[in-house]
Order: structure tokens, then sequence, then C-alpha cells
């Protein structure tokens, strides 16, 4: 600590690590999974955001540094580690630094541990030392409960904690993190960005965070670097890069950040894509306002042993007549559970489901409902067959409900993909030659053939890059006003919510926990949880709809 | 409930059905009031020996008695010798054993090793010709292996007795055959094993914080490849008993494998029923050991069968992500 | 997989074998020299040609005086119709039961999970030879039934592993609550991507039905002379393995090629595939 104060003086320093010239090629792999010319400093006790989309070679950095890319890859460059120059080709030489000079974290916090060995084990393996010590700096308060405990027993955050006091056990210089909070719930992330925050400048380490966040890196770092594909293409002061950005892709992807303040427009689209294909009319508005009931459901799940569990404690909640309504929760909370019981996913023990005034009783399904009600799940990928061509998953609905003759279904389908901006060149392909996108588009393209009057969207955008995540959110915005669809909107992420939602719901352990328009609800949040949940968001400087004050380095 | 008991419960279960199989196969294989007399014997005799084995009661007694001869160890009569079936099968058995014990033995030593070596060298030559070994090893049946052998080494060259049991040089051949071909299960096993768990991001956490390989190999590697590998070392001792069998009449071995082909050649139904149970029942109990030692290796394990005593709220929710 | 060329040296090879033993089985009469029943006692064991023979028996002939090359290509086309026959039953007996009990679950599920664990526990070779001993003798049709129920619980475990992850699968869920029937669901989607796994597992264990003919033929407990196989030739031959080699080694080379080079095909297959 002392030595970190003294060497913080007055003496310009020397970077701790330089890296320059970075390439990497892949020899099986194509040009997006190629890096070219990375270089950038250092300082000791510094931190360093590096973001990008997935693809943008942020990873592939991160392992080209610390000399654990496969065996096939080919990489070119220089770093200065301390003083030393090593070549980035050869991993050999980079082995000897890690551990005692650099470490790193990834994201999946779970498998970062051997399922076989204690929490113990784990930091015996690496000091000699109390392992307490370093549990405890990682931000776990009572170290000694945990010592015994096996990976599957600890949460999530939990392990990514004891991941960190792995890594932090032989004292590295420098911490490389690849997306380590992004499997985590947002109040969690929150603990360890803040808890990262504070070891860097403990210990005076330099840390690289790795991320696809923007308001995380503007939380948590000094500078930051934007790549996209493969290349490095704006760098400098946090509050620079994200207030006044340069590169126009920086430009593009700061404006697709959904945000309160732009609050219903649309993100990066101009309003009305699907003014291409005539729609039929919105369903004449008749019967109640309420369009979608839930009358105090209750959900039970068994668990092996037989013994039930409460996913859903007798919630009761509306979706009105063309209205966006968010439903928050962490994971855990029941929230895609309450969402099933309205397609006959999830049945509930007690308690109705209202369709327009009708009982949905899935003992007794009609048609008429499943068209009504549409879903649309988290992961496109998994959502459309892997055997199947696009056009015919699109068509299916039609041919299951026998609605027209066959060349009908097909220009229907056809139409609806084309709207949902799908090009033409696309339909007879397989789900696995699309991006994660184009995918969503077809998924919700399928759930439009029957002209639903009810959306579903369970986590849709959370496994999208930031700008296809903001083309979805338009889409879904326009949804809404030309044909006058209700939405139930479920996610984790806020900041979405925040942007696309007319009223949120938040649920908590199968509880109901709050209810109310967006503006109110964010502003001036009642719950205890809601505010803990609300301040956690990380946020971007001028966007912040609540002036949240930027993490300061505490212990 | 309790798991060992559920467990417990499956294998009486599986041995059941065994015994049913064996019964019904038993009905089938003929009358055996006509295998036991000669056909100029009166009726009555039949009828008083029908009476007294139970034959006209309801199949389901039948079943009862057949259950309560077999708790008394009795498997009835071998027509082709005239003794105990059981006690013929069991007068054999020792040879049987002296060779599968050794070939599966030396099928370990020599198989996971070699799956161990091709994994650490995954895509080099040493692995595909590993890979390449092993697919042929797999596509060749010990009795062709024994053949060649047989050929070329006492035969051709005339250095190993070709049949029988004449010294210890009688075991080189028998067991080769049944070696080659499960070192290569083994190794093929063993790699693809080895490569799952190298592949787990486990192994790359732990290589970033600076722990040396043959460390990681040795404390993160070889424990989580243990599980496998026991599974498949109990799976396969069965079927390595059934190509001892196999070998053995190839190389005219006076052991049971080659009692049980005579057996079955012969219609001599008790000798094959007996060799059935023997074999099934302690392949039951091979295997309800190897899961009992899951338990000891893996605490996920342990825990989740713990959990079927544990009070319900200790749980984790089985929701995972809602 | 090498990362040099989608299709290696070997598996070409591996390829080019298999066709040539399925035209082989398919044209097996019309390419015979001699009828395989024609016995000729004054040619006893003729050499191959390449041992000193001549070209009437091409492949030399046993100890009946029986062309060889007309009992291989016999014996190629009963040995591959019947693991054909064999492994086809048995996945589609697996595939079927597994499929069933993975969908429907409760007690079909139970019921089906204690014949697969039976299957599994009990070696196979003992369950076969009890059922051979009590079959009827020389009876084809029972012997290809017997040899599909070899290996039907690894269909079943597999598809039933299908069935079960797909029930959790959002483009399972997509179309339950689009209304799609399960019958649809499960011919329409589960099965069409099973089917890759079906193949491979099917490439994989066709050459160990083989084996398993083979084998049983050999012992004299599986097909019966007159009517002959691969394995039969060899354990006919085997008394012969001093005097006449060729009556023993020509058929046992023939089956180690064509259960090689499916293995090969096999092994390939599962790799590009993935699955275990």
């Amino acid at each position: 600590m002392i030595e970190a104060n003294q060497s913080s003086g007055v003496v310009p320093l020397q970077p701790l690590l330089s890296i320059k010239g970075l390439g990497v090629g892949f020899s099986t792999g194509t040009a997006t999974s190629t890096l070219s010319s990375i270089s950038f400093d250092l300082m000791p006790g510094e931190i360093l955001g590096i973001v990008g989309e997935s693809g943008s070679g942020k990873s592939v950095t991160c392992r080209a540094i610390t000399g654990l890319l496969p065996n096939f890859a080919r990489v070119r460059g220089e770093m200065i580690f301390d003083g030393q120059s090593r070549s980035l080709s050869s991993p050999r030489m980079l082995a000897p630094l890690r551990g005692a000079d650099m470490a790193m974290i990834f994201q999946d916090p779970m498998s970062a541990l051997d399922p076989l060995m204690t929490v113990r084990r784990h930091l015996r393996l690496r000091t000699k030392e109390d392992p307490a010590i370093y549990l405890r700096q990682a931000g776990i308060d009572e170290p000694n409960t945990l010592l015994d405990t096996y990976a599957h027993q600890l949460s999530g955050g939990q392990c990514q904690r004891v991941a960190i006091a792995c890594a932090l056990s032989r004292n590295p210089r420098l911490l490389i993190a690849d997306e380590p909070t992004t499997a985590l719930d947002v109040t969690v992330q929150a603990g360890i960005l803040r808890r990262l925050k504070a070891l860097s400048a403990e210990r005076n380490m330099a840390i690289i965070f790795v991320t696809h966040d923007l308001a995380v890196v503007y939380q948590l770092c000094d500078r930051v670097l934007v790549m996209h594909q493969g290349q490095v293409v704006e760098s400098g002061d946090v509050k620079t890069v994200l207030t006044a950005p340069k590169a126009p892709y920086t430009q593009d992807l700061i404006r697709a950040i959904p945000r309160p303040a732009v609050r219903g427009e649309r993100l990066v689209t101009v309003p009305g894509e699907l003014g291409q294909y005539s729609f039929p009319a919105p369903p004449a508005i008749a019967g109640g306002h309420q369009l979608l009931e839930f009358q105090a459901v209750k959900v039970q799940y068994k668990r092996p042993d037989g013994s039930n569990v409460d996913a859903v404690k007798d919630v009761s909640l509306t979706l009105k007549r063309g209205e966006i309504l968010g439903l928050v929760g962490e994971s855990g909370s029941g929230k895609s559970t309450l969402a099933k019981t309205a397609v006959g996913l999830a049945r509930p023990i007690s308690g109705n489901v209202m369709l327009d005034g009708e009982r949905l009783d899935w003992n007794a399904p009609r048609m008429q409902w499943r068209r009504d009600i549409q879903y649309i799940f988290q992961d496109p990928r998994g959502a459309l067959d892997p055997s199947a061509r696009i056009l015919s998953q699109v068509r299916m609905p039609l041919d299951v409900h026998r609605l027209g003759e066959a060349s009908e279904r097909d220009a229907r389908a056809r139409a609806l993909m084309r709207a949902t901006r799908l090009e033409d060149a696309l339909f007879s392909r397989k789900p696995a030659s699309l991006s994660g996108g184009q995918r969503q588009r077809a998924t919700i393209a399928r759930a439009l053939t029957l002209q639903p009057k009810v959306l579903i969207c369970d986590e849709s955008v959370s496994a999208l890059d930031v700008s296809i995540q903001a083309r979805v959110l338009d889409l879904l915005m326009d949804l809404r006003e030309k044909l006058g669809i209700a939405i139930l909107f479920i996610s984790h992420d806020l900041s979405v919510i925040d942007h696309l939602c007319d009223r949120v719901a938040v649920m908590r352990q199968g509880e109901l926990v709050e209810e109310g328009e967006t503006e109110a609800l964010f502003r001036q949040p009642v719950a205890d949880y809601t505010q803990d949940l609300i301040a956690a968001i990380p946020r971007l400087p001028s966007f912040a709809g609540v002036q949240i004050a930027r993490i300061e380095a505490m212990a | 409930m309790n798991w060992l008991l559920l467990r417990s419960g499956r294998a009486i279960l599986t041995l059941l059905l065994l015994l049913t199989f064996t019964f019904f196969t038993l009905a089938a294989s003929g009358d055996p009031a006509l295998q036991k007399f000669s056909p100029d014997v009166d009726l009555a005799t039949i009828a008083a020996f029908r009476e007294k084995w139970g034959l006209n009661e309801p199949i389901w007694k039948q079943f009862l008695i057949y259950l309560e001869r077999l708790a008394h160890f009795d498997f009835g009569m071998s027509y082709r010798t005239g003794r105990p079936a059981l006690e013929v099968v069991l007068d054999r058995v020792p040879v049987t054993l002296s060779l599968a014990i050794p070939s599966i033995v030396l099928s370990i030593v020599i198989g996971i090793p070699l799956g161990f070596y091709a994994a650490m060298n995954k895509g080099r030559l040493a692995d595909r010709i590993t890979i390449l070994v092993a697919v042929m090893g797999l596509a060749i049946p010990p009795f062709l292996l024994g053949i060649f052998l047989m050929y070329v080494f006492s035969i051709w060259l005339g250095w190993l007795p070709p049949s029988g049991y004449v010294n210890w040089t009688s075991y080189i051949m028998p067991v080769a055959s049944i070696s080659a071909v499960y070192a290569a299960i083994f190794a093929r096993f063993t790699r693809s094993a080895m490569v799952e768990v190298m592949s787990h991001p486990m192994i790359e956490t732990a290589k970033a914080s600076g722990l040396a390989t043959g460390l990681v190999q040795r404390v993160h590697v070889l424990p989580n490849v243990l599980l496998p590998l026991v599974t498949i070392t109990a799976l396969e001792f069965g079927n390595v008993v059934t190509f001892a069998a196999v070998i053995e009449n190839l190389f005219s071995w006076p052991g049971a494998g080659t009692l049980l082909i005579e057996a079955v050649a012969g219609r001599d139904y008790a000798v094959v029923e007996a060799v059935l149970l023997l074999t099934g029942s302690t392949m039951i109990l091979a295997n309800f050991l190897t899961d009992l030692s899951y338990g000891l290796i893996d605490p996920r394990i342990r825990d989740y069968r713990r959990a079927y005593r544990r009070s319900p709220d200790q749980l984790p929710s089985p929701e995972g992500a809602a | 997989m090498s990362p040099s060329g989608n299709f290696p040296l070997l598996i070409v090879a591996s390829f080019l074998i298999v066709a040539v033993f399925v035209l082989l089985a398919i044209f097996a009469a019309p390419l015979s020299p001699h009828n395989v029943a024609d016995i000729n006692l004054l040619a006893r064991f003729r050499p191959p040609v390449f041992l000193g023979g001549t070209w009437d028996y091409p492949l030399g002939t046993d100890r009946l005086g029986r062309d060889m090359l007309s009992l291989i290509l016999r014996g190629i086309q009963i040995s591959l119709t019947i693991a054909a026959v064999g492994t086809i039953c048995g996945a589609i007996f697996g595939t079927t039961l597994g499929l069933l009990s993975g969908w429907v679950g409760g007690l079909l599920d139970n019921l089906v999970g204690i014949l697969v664990d039976f299957q599994a526990t009990i070696p196979n070779l003992i369950l076969i030879l009890a059922l051979v001993t009590i079959m009827p003798e020389a009876n084809f049709v029972a012997f290809v039934i017997i040899m599909a129920m070899y290996g039907w619980d690894r269909y079943a475990r597999l598809a039933r592993a299908i069935a079960l992850n797909a029930k959790n699968q959002p483009y399972v869920q997509a179309q339950q609550v689009i209304g799609a029937s399960a019958f649809r669901i499960v011919t329409r989607s589960v099965l069409p991507n099973f089917m890759a796994v079906l193949l491979v597992t099917m490439s994989l264990s066709f050459p160990q039905t083989i084996l398993l003919e083979t084998t049983l033929s050999f012992l004299g407990i599986g097909i019966q002379p007159p009517d002959t196989s691969l394995g039969v030739l060899i354990g006919e031959g085997r008394g012969q393995l001093y005097n006449a080699p060729w009556v023993v080694l020509l058929p046992a080379s023939v089956i180690l090629l064509a259960t090689i080079s499916i293995s090969m095909l096999g092994d390939w297959a599962r790799d590009r595939v993935g699955v275990d």
C-alpha cells in the first residue's frame, strides 16, 4: 500500500502493461474472429474497460495477453509487462506471468470452480496463507462458513467471489475480468463491481474489465477501449468517450442503448417499418378494458423428493388493451412462471387467468386462446427448430390452425417476414445460419401470423447485442402502434423496461412487490426492494433518470 | 424417501425381471416332465411328477415355487451330465475368472493411460493414431483376433501352445485377444471423457490463476474423469466375462464359457439358466455398488441423495432462472 | 476432427469399401462362379490362385470342395442382411419406446427405465444365448429378432433423453403454445432432430451386430448349415487352420475389412455430429 502511494506520486509513471500491435488469426476461423493491430497502455492501479458486441474480439484480446488461446491461434505482437518485453506469439513465454503477475476471471462463475473440490481446497492450491483472508477481500463477509462448501451449494455471486479470491491469492498486479457479472443479477453485479473498484485502490492492482455494457464501464472504469470487428475504434477517458464519442460506431452504440430520456421513442429506426405490410385492422375494442388478467394466481413446483415449492404466490396482475406492461424481477422471482400460466405451459393450483373476460382453463383448452396469446422466448436460437427451414416454421401456426389455402399461408408468412425486415434470401435457410437478431425477428413473425391480441415477451431481447436489441425494441413499439397488440414484457433489465413500458410490475420470490406507471415507479419507488433494484442499475452519465453517483473507491 | 431404499428397490426389481425372464424361457424350453422321462413311461408316473413339482398349479404359483427353489440354490439338473446345474457351472467358474480378471486388468492398464496420452496430445499425430487403433480395435471381435494370433504364433511360428491349458504361456493368446479389444474401448472412452473435462471452464480458470499444467491435471482432470471411468469399468466387466466365454471356446479351455456354448448347442437349459442367473445377479450387484461409490466421489450426488432425507426447505429452487 | 480437408483419405477409402460390399451383397448370386451348394469331393482344399491354385476356384475350395469365392459372396450377403435388418429393427423398436417414455413420462417412463436397466445390466451375449437355447433350430426370422434385441436399449436411452430435453426446449414449447398436437411435435420436430444421432448410433452399432452374428455363427449356434454366413465359414473351417488356412483366414479378413470400414465411417460421423 505504501509503495503504491509512493509510486503514484509526482514521478511520471511507467505503464504496467503495454500491448503493441497485437494481432490474432485463427487458421480455421473466419475474418470476424481475427484481431488486427491492437495497442494500448495500462497504468498500475488503473481500470481499463474493453467494450464491444459479440465477435468484436474483446475476449480474444484478453486470452492473447494471458497466453490462453488455443494452439491453432496465430498471435502476433509484443507485450511489455513491468518493463520486461515479451513476444505475444509464444504462449509458453506468457505462462510464468499467470498467477503472481496477472490473473483472470471469467463469465460463468458456476463452472469456474471444480465441482468435486471444496472452496478451501481451491484456495489451498494457490496459497499457503489463511484462505479466509482472500475470501474476505473478495467481499465474502463470513468466509469460514463457506470454506467447506462446494460450488453447487453456492449462489452465482458467491461462486464469482470465490473465483476472485482465487485470482487474488497470489497477489497479482493485473486482474483481467471477462464479463464477470453478465450472468448475475443486477444487485449482485453492483456488489461485485463495488468490490473490484475497492480492490484496485487497496492493492494498486490494475484491472482490465471486458463487458458489452457501456453503463458498467462508466460505473467502474477509468479508461475505455471500444472494439468492433477485431479493431479498436475508439479509446480514451471514460467520461469523454461516453459523453462525446468521436467514432461513428461508438455513437451508434450509445444511441442504441435503451434509456428513459427517450422513453417510447425509436432507438435506431424510423417509426413505421411495418408500414409496408397491410395488416388487418386491429380488432375493435370490445368488452372490458382488461385484456389479460391474472387473479390471485398460485403455482407450485414439485421437487424430486415430492415436496412442493411455491413459485408464484397469489399474484394478481392486469394487462390492459394496447399497453406494454413490464414485469421485472431477478432470477427465481417467478416472473416467467406467472406468464407461462397464460399459455398453459404452467398450471396454477389456484386462482384464474382471464382473457377478455373468459377464464382460461387449460384442462379444456380452446384453439382460439392459442391464437389470441403468443409467447416469445428468450433464446431465439432455442425457439426455432434447428432442423426446419425458417419459412415453414413461420408458416407453422397457420398449418396447425388450418387457416387458408397452402399458397395463402405461404404468402402471409412471407409478407410478415418482410414486414419484420427479414430478407427473402433467408426464407429457405435453417436457423443456424441466421444471426441472433434475425432469429428473433423470425420468432416474432411467427407469433404475428395468428394476429394475436397479446404478445408475451419472456426476456426476448436479453440474449441480443445492444444494436440488435434496439431494433427489436423498435419493432415491438411499431407492433403496439400499428396493430394495437398488448405486450407483457418480462425482463431483468430495468433500463430496457424503463425505456419501453407504460407500466411496470416488480416481482420477488414469487410475490408481487410493487406495481405502477413506469415514470412514477422509477422516480419514487415505494418498496425497499424496488429501491435497491433501481439503485443497482448501472447508468450512463447524461441519460440517468435518477442521478446515481459513480461508485467511489471505498474499502 | 431414502435414496438407498429406492436404489435397492430398483436393483431388486431388475433381479425380479431377470428371474421372470429365466422362468418364462425355462417354461418355453419344453415340458420338464417329458425331458425327465423317456417316452415309454406310463402316464401315472408323469402325472405324479407333475403333481410333485407343482406343474398343474396356476402360473403365478409355479413362479413362486420356482423362486423358492432358487432360494435353496436349486437350479435344476443338467440333463447332459445328470448333476445339479449350479454345481456343474461353479466347477468351471475359476477357469473363466483366471482368464477374465487378467484380461480386464490388462485392458485397464493399457487402455486408460493410452486414452490419457491421446487426450493430452489432442489433434496431434499421437492422438489420431490412438483413435485409429481404438476404432479398429472396436471393430475386431476377440475371436477373430484369436484366430489370427493362433495362426501366426502357433501354426506359423510354433511358439505358443494352440489350445488347452499347457503352461502359463497358454494364457498369452487368450488374454491378448480380449485385452486388445477392451484396451481399445477403454482408450477411446478415457480420451473422450478427458477431452470433455479439459474443455470445462474450470481448467481455463485454473490455468489463468497460474496453476502448473501437471497440477491442474492431477487435481482437476483426474478426479473428474474418475466417475465416468468407474461406470464404464463396471459395465464392461460383464462383457469381458462373456467374451472370455467365446475365447475359451476357441482355445478349447475347460471354462464356464465352453460349458455354456455346449449347453446352448445341446439345449441343456438348466445350465444356461444357471450361468445367466449367476452373471446377471453379479452384474446387478456390481452396478449397485458402482452407484453407491458415486456418492463417495461426487459431492453433488451426495447432496442430491441426502436431499431425499432432508427437510424440503433446504433444497435449492428447481426453477433455475424464472 | 483434423483441420485439414473435409474428407480424409481414410474416410473416402472406407466409404468405397462399404459401397463395394453393398454391391457384392446385392449381386452375390450372379457374381458367383459356382453354385454355393455344389460339392466337388474331387476338388477338396484347392488353394487360392495367389497360393498356386487355378482360376477354376479363384479363392480355393473348402473341405467339401465348395468354391470359396461363391461361399464368401453368399456369406457377405447373409451377414450384411442379418446385421442390417437387426440394426434397423432394434433402432425402430428402441427409438419408439424411448420417445414415448421420454415424452409421456410417468409410469410408462418407469417401466421402460427398468427394461433398459435390465438390458444394460445383464451381459447381452448371455441373454441372447439363453434365447437361442429355447429358439427352434435354424430359424432365420427368430434369429433376426434376437439380433434386434441387441443394443435396442442404446436407442431407447438416447431417444428418451432427446424427448425429455425437447419438452423443455423453447422450440417445442413454442409449438405447444401455438396449439400443435403432441403427435405433430414429436414426428415433425423431435424425430428430425434425433435423426443425426440415430444414424450415427446405427452406423456405430451396425458393425457390432455383424460381429455378434459372426460370433454366434462361429460358435455353431447362429446361422445353421447348409445355409452359410461369414461366421459359419470360419466356424466350419477352424479345424483346417493347419492344412488349409485360407478357408478360415479369407472370410475372417472379409469380416475385418467390412467392420473396420463401417466403424471408421461411424466414428467420423460421430465426430461430425458430436454424439457420444
